[in-house]
């Protein structure tokens, strides 16, 4: 947050009944139509990305959790579709949020970026992220989600959270993000997508007159609605002018439409529509449209998605075990299965890759779990759904400067916290941040 | 964690206990009908000798000492504090392994305590109403309304979080750039179809008709042979069925599978447009040298299914009226009737789910297309539909080989018509174009900026508001735009403001202006905006007359819009029927599970409160009805005989089929389970919040694990399961409040059906536990060849004791009880109808009214438009609520 944002919102926290009319007009730094543009496309320095996608309900802890730690472990049968992009992962036993590992387990995707609890939420990792790099890119990040919208506590369809703490909406059709990402690149469709990012351009700037003419004596409560409506639509105004700087330079090449099946919803096949959502942010990040993404693949306390070809109707159906044998092993089949997505629609095409001389994932973070423990309760007797001991898989990146294809087990849950690893991944992502939530410092393993 | 770090210096309990006795505060507490059942001296005594020792004054541990903790929990600040010593105690962390545990009368005392205080607290401390913005539904009507086609742009929208139960709360309803970017998309492309371009001619209105079109028979009835661009039907084996002649009373079928559907119902202009048109012979001239492709697929993916699909070609942009007239039948009748799922493209999003009845049924979709150039289905240029149909598959399971021959359960599927026609307008340019912008001069220009702004701002707008618009308009002529499009600019700008997207309510003194009353009276009954009539009557400053108010009230509740409105988005949030979608019943189990059943679930329990609603019945008819609305789909899903035809119809109900009311409605039931098994925690708890008002506090940490779950066997039951859970102590407080209610509708399954055992899914089949003989496999079939199937397992139990008690046998003793406190369930939905209202929380200041508008009720006979109208009458609905926060909280 910069410090024109902070100066407004103290303004209106302080609730100051005579600030008047012209506060908005004054606080919030403007782009008007002609301005030039701040940002400037087509960065030299290196594609380092990240994606961090959070899954509902837990693992199989019997068949993720490798029973060697270092660099000698084993594939354990949850984790064997890695095969040999095993050697590019690190798997981690024992991590925590301190402020949130308490919670109700189904709370997890809420902080699983954040490290608080909702609705008091921080910024979340990712937006730091994203921060260290605006301006590179067409989309500064995107959030991805089981069903549009960022949902409520304990239901997030998002993990993402701005500097304010608001959740960031998260999109899940397959076609709208197609929309949104990929538009003809022929110089008719620049042109024409040029003349509306103007038009838009325009009604942005007479929208911030338009709120000028607004009452003001509004409650404080009130004002703090517009406050977030007015950021928003300096946020779009941003939006808009990279957008259009972006719309001269020539793009890397588009996919062909009919590549992927964009009809697919999420919902009846659960599977389907991840592997759709992976082969669309390979294409994110080959046509360099974003370097940050976040993906909450489910939504914690409904009843989940189904796996049909698993014969799974409901993924938190089965994650109330009880211990049962069919239900484990349910589980672990489904675990199975998520991290056969996740290694051949994201991580091996990730790998093949190529650009500049190295492939997409040395310079892709990929940080891969859960929220929830689930199967706490089998080892020691403490119970289940826990913010304990979350399951979690980092791959990519050694050439940000990540060192991979280790097992960090923690002693205790009182290890260094989850945060020490998210940090360690900011620095490696070319983030300046000094600790991030209650991190007390980079993780030795992670950096070589 | 907070609690480790406490410095704050606080007076000693003895003292604050002291002070409390003499407060106001404790005085007005004790008025509160809540009924002091422990007294904090208790808890007081508890905590002390079973924590104090570390938690004490002398260096307590992780630095929280009890004794400081505030015990006034509505004027003190250790809510949090409290929260976390109730959280320790019911997770079992606290006290700690190893030190004396808390036996179970302790327990009750500190656990009760904390909850009821809690709850007083959280109450006490509203949260302040802030001006909301839009829900989706508001705004998609809105947009609708105002620009007058039927173009849905919200399909891709972030769907908005619901407080206290509904998406009309402000509290929740923030907004980021992305609702930026969505609504100024959304603007832009409505505007652009509906502002017809200088110079576009008239196009020219098409009309396709084809008619029996059978599946199964593959002979194509093509009354006119002369249409080359047929795609041929693939050749299968079928048995020829007779063309007969097509019957039935069309019927508007209803969506309510997608929030986002594009779809009919319409907005007032657009029924207008439709019905003031007449339609005479020659406007039904077939154009049979259309370029209407169509195909039939066979199986797609796992699922046993059929596509027929049309797609076609050069087009116009406009309203395209589509019209399918279709019946279906099954070889075993028995079992479920196909049903079909209608897909819409290039979108490719489900706008409809239907099932298939001999009863040709119309199906009726006005749709927004966009011209060929812009759409693509099926890989070509333009636009199509597909129809999936689906159906249950007959198993026989074959002794011995482990195996089931399946067949397809689709005896026929007839297309008896398929029409379109479009673009549908009543004049060139249409009226949609001609509302929005009255001509190109200057001054015409500025009328209709005006205009646009007082409709969609819902006020009379000054000279200085208008201005920004105005001066955009002229900025984009000077730049060389036209008239047109630097119109559309300045529109989309009138349409992105927050004087349109919030619901600004900030009349002087609290009250709200006759403008803001009609916006909250519209959105409250339509959850669209003011018409015509409201606004003229808020103009002359006579809407807040109370004489006017309920006279307008009660037109309102006539209007076809109450349809969308309070009869839909109201009782889709009060019952949760959103979460349907999300309930995916395994197929295994449940093969008649498919999106047309979970269609008329929807449908049947929609109906049933709009008959409520429309006075036709008593609000006790939601514990206990002798009718039910049902159509042939939900009856044959019940196994009531003599319900035929997609409609809806109120049924009269005999006792042994054990329905009536809406918690033996297979919706409620479905969503209250997983797809797999019955969840009675949360037929419990849906129970409490939704008739009986009385929210069980939410479960501790770690809620969920049956941690006894070692001694209990592989196959046991739901209920045994539970029950297990109860013994611990740190469950039983609480689910003996809870579990009781679900236990009583254990006589229904997952799907909402009747049973007298729970269906499960086994490899062998299993022994009876007390003949220990094999159970009878139930005849189900199965999706694949594999051994595992669905059999009938362990008899269910419907047995319960309530928490006052009493014992009840099942589901008539429970409506019984659950009647006999009727006012109960007149309370909630008075509390249920305020907050979806007026948009905020109701606070403890609101209970005095919500009990005079129960009373009220009750005096009126329970009847439910007497409720809504009492709630338009009461002062909160003329009112701002509280405006600013109370200490401690933004």
């Amino acid at each position: 947050m910069n410090a024109t944002q902070l100066s407004r919102r103290h303004l209106l926290g302080a609730g100051a009944a005579a600030i008047a009319l012209p506060w908005l007009e004054s606080l919030v730094p403007r782009l008007s139509a002609g301005e030039p543009v701040e940002t400037a496309p087509a960065s030299s320095g290196p594609r380092n990305r990240l994606v961090c996608i959070c899954f509902a309900h837990g693992v199989c802890n019997q068949q993720w959790y490798p029973a060697e730690t270092g660099t000698d472990w084993q594939l354990t049968p949850s984790l064997m579709p890695l095969g040999d992009v095993k050697k590019r992962c690190t798997i981690f036993t024992g991590f925590n949020h301190r402020e949130t590992r308490d919670s109700i387990g189904h709370e997890g995707t809420d902080s699983w970026l954040t490290g608080r609890k909702m609705p008091a939420s921080g910024i979340s990792m990712d937006q730091v992220a994203a921060a260290a790099c605006r301006g590179a890119t067409r989309f500064e990040s995107l959030q991805l989600g089981p069903s549009a919208g960022t949902g409520t506590r304990g239901r997030s369809l998002t993990c993402s959270f701005n500097a304010s703490g608001i959740q960031l909406p998260a999109m899940a059709s397959p076609r709208a993000l197609f929309s949104r990402l990929f538009t003809a690149d022929t110089a008719p469709a620049r042109a024409a997508l040029s003349a509306q990012l103007t038009e838009r351009r325009s009604v942005l700037d007479a929208l911030v007159k338009t709120i000028g003419t607004m009452q003001c004596d509004l409650p404080s409560a009130d004002r703090g609605r517009l406050d977030q409506y007015l950021e928003s639509v300096r946020s779009v105004e941003l939006q808009v002018a990279r957008e259009q700087a972006w719309c001269q330079v020539p793009k890397p090449k588009g996919p062909e439409a009919g590549s992927i099946d964009l009809a697919v919803v999420n919902g009846p096949d659960h599977g389907a529509w991840l592997a759709v959502m992976y082969q669309l942010i390979v294409l994110a990040f080959a046509t360099d449209a974003t370097r940050v993404v976040t993906f909450c693949t489910m939504s914690e306390l409904t009843n989940g998605g189904s796996w049909p070809e698993l014969g799974i109707a409901s993924d938190h159906g089965i994650s109330h075990h009880n211990g049962q044998a069919r239900n484990l092993e349910l589980i672990a089949k489904r675990d199975h299965r998520g991290m056969s997505l996740l290694t051949e629609k994201l991580l091996r095409p990730l790998q093949d890759l190529h650009e500049g001389g190295e492939s997409a994932l040395d310079r892709t973070m990929i940080l891969y779990g859960s929220g929830m423990n689930n199967s706490l309760g089998l080892d020691n007797g403490t119970g289940v759904h826990s913010g304990r001991k979350l399951p979690l898989l980092l791959a990519g990146g050694e050439r940000c400067g990540i060192k991979q294809g280790s097992h960090v087990r923690l002693a205790d849950d009182d290890g260094p916290p989850l945060a020490n690893v998210y940090l360690t991944m900011l620095r490696a992502f070319g983030s300046k941040a000094e600790r991030f939530a209650d991190s007390t410092g980079t993780l030795r393993e992670l950096t070589a | 964690m907070p609690v480790h770090r406490r410095s704050e210096i606080v007076v000693p309990l003895i003292f604050v206990v002291a002070w409390l006795a003499q407060s106001p505060a404790l005085d007005a507490a004790s008025t509160e009908p809540t009924k002091p059942s422990v007294a904090f001296a208790q808890v007081h005594t508890v905590l002390r000798t079973s924590c104090g020792g570390c938690h004490g004054t002398d260096k307590p541990k992780g630095g929280l000492d009890l004794g400081r903790l505030d015990p006034d929990l509505i004027a003190g600040k250790d809510q949090e504090h409290w929260q976390e010593v109730l959280d320790a105690i019911n997770s079992g962390q606290m006290p700690p392994r190893g030190k004396p545990q808390l036996d179970d009368a302790q327990r009750t005392i500190v656990v009760d305590w904390l909850t009821r205080e809690l709850r007083r607290s959280a109450e006490a401390r509203p949260v302040p109403q802030v001006m909301r913005r839009m829900n989706v539904t508001e705004y998609r009507n809105s947009m609708q309304e105002l620009i007058g086609i039927p173009y849905d742009p919200t399909i891709y929208f972030s769907q908005d979080p619901r407080t206290a139960g509904f998406d009309t709360v402000g509290e929740g309803l923030v907004t980021s750039p992305y609702h930026i970017e969505s609504w100024l998309e959304a603007a832009e492309a409505m505007l652009s179809r509906a502002l017809i371009a200088e110079n576009t001619p008239e196009p020219v209105r098409q009309h396709w008709q084809i008619t029996d079109l059978d599946w199964r028979n593959q002979r194509i009835e093509n009354r006119k042979k002369k249409d080359k661009d047929w795609v041929p039907w693939r050749k299968s084996p079928g048995v020829a069925i007779q063309p007969g002649p097509i019957a039935g009373v069309p019927q508007l079928s209803e969506v309510t599978l997608g929030e986002n559907s594009n779809l009919l119902p319409l907005a007032q202009p657009i029924r207008d447009l439709i019905a003031n048109r007449s339609w005479d012979a020659s406007d039904r001239l077939a154009v049979w040298s259309s370029p209407l492709g169509i195909s039939i697929k066979g199986e797609e993916g796992i699922e046993k299914v059929r596509k027929l699909a049309f797609a076609y070609g050069q087009h116009p942009a406009g309203i395209y009226r589509v019209r399918v007239v279709v019946s279906g039948s099954a070889t075993r009748p028995e079992l479920s009737p196909p049903s079909l799922r209608i897909r819409l493209y290039p979108e490719g999003n489900t706008i409809d789910a239907v099932t298939l009845g001999k009863i040709p049924q119309t199906l009726e979709y006005l749709v927004w297309r966009d011209d060929w150039k812009a759409s693509a289905a099926f890989g070509r240029k333009g636009w199509g539909m597909d129809f999936v149909f689906r159906t249950d598959l007959v198993g026989d399971h074959v002794p011995n080989a482990r195996k089931v021959v399946i067949e397809d359960n689709v005896k026929e599927v007839r297309f008896h018509s398929l029409e379109i026609e479009g673009p549908i307008f009543d004049q060139w340019p249409p009226r949609s174009h001609r509302d929005l912008l009255s001509g190109t001069s200057d001054e015409q220009v500025a009328d209709s900026l005006r205009r646009l702004a007082e409709r969609a701002w819902r006020r009379p707008v000054t000279g200085d508001e208008l201005a920004p618009a105005l001066g955009l308009y002229s900025e984009r002529r000077k730049l060389g735009q036209a008239v047109i499009p630097a119109a559309r600019t300045a529109m989309a700008l009138i349409l992105a403001s927050p004087q349109f997207l919030f619901l600004t309510e900030r009349g002087p003194s609290g009250t709200l202006t006759d403008h803001e009353l009609a916006a909250r009276l519209s959105y409250f009954l339509w959850s669209s905006p003011p018409d015509g009539e409201l606004r003229k009557l808020a103009d002359a400053g006579q809407l807040s007359t109370p004489t006017v108010l309920l006279a307008q009230a009660k037109r309102m509740l006539g209007d076809g819009r109450v349809l969308i409105g309070l009869g839909r988005a109201f009782p889709m949030q009060w019952l949760r029927l959103h979460e349907l979608s999300g309930v995916n019943p395994d197929s295994t189990l449940y093969p008649e599970y498919d999106p047309g059943l979970a269609n008329a679930m929807v449908g049947e329990t929609l109906e049933f409160f709009r008959e409520v609603l429309a006075g036709r019945a008593p609000l006790t008819a939601f514990i206990e009805s002798d009718f039910a609305l049902l159509n042939e789909r939900i009856a044959h899903h019940y196994g009531i005989p003599g319900v035929e035809g997609a409609a809806f119809r109120r049924v009269a109900l005999k006792p042994e089929w054990k329905r009536g009311g809406l918690l033996t409605q297979a919706s409620i039931l479905t969503l209250t389970a997983n797809g797999t098994r019955t969840l009675p925690v949360h037929r419990g708890v849906f129970v409490l919040e939704e008739i009986l008002n009385d929210p069980p506090p939410p479960p501790p940490p770690n809620a969920g694990q049956l941690d006894a779950v070692k001694s209990l066997r592989e196959n046991a039951t739901v209920r045994e399961r539970l029950e297990a859970h109860r013994t611990m102590p740190a469950c039983v407080s609480c689910h003996a409040r809870i579990d009781p209610y679900g236990y009583a509708l254990e006589s229904y399954g997952a799907t909402g059906e009747l049973r007298s055992r729970e269906r499960v899914i086994v490899s062998i089949p299993p022994l009876d536990r007390k003949t220990g003989k094999p159970l009878i496999l139930v005849d189900l079939g199965s999706k694949y060849a594999v051994p595992e199937s669905a059999v009938d397992g362990n008899a269910v139990e419907t047995d319960a004791v309530l928490p006052n008690g009493k014992k009840i046998a099942g589901i008539e003793d429970l409506k019984r009880c659950l009647l006999a406190d009727s006012d109960r369930l007149a309370e909630c939905l008075a509390h249920k109808l305020l907050t979806y209202a007026i948009g905020r929380q109701p606070t403890f200041l609101d209970r005095p009214l919500i009990s005079d508008l129960r009373n009220d009720c009750r005096r009126q006979g329970y009847s439910l438009p007497a409720l809504v109208l009492a709630v338009i009458a009461s002062p909160p609905f003329r009112q701002r609520g509280p405006a600013d926060t109370g200490p401690g909280r933004k």
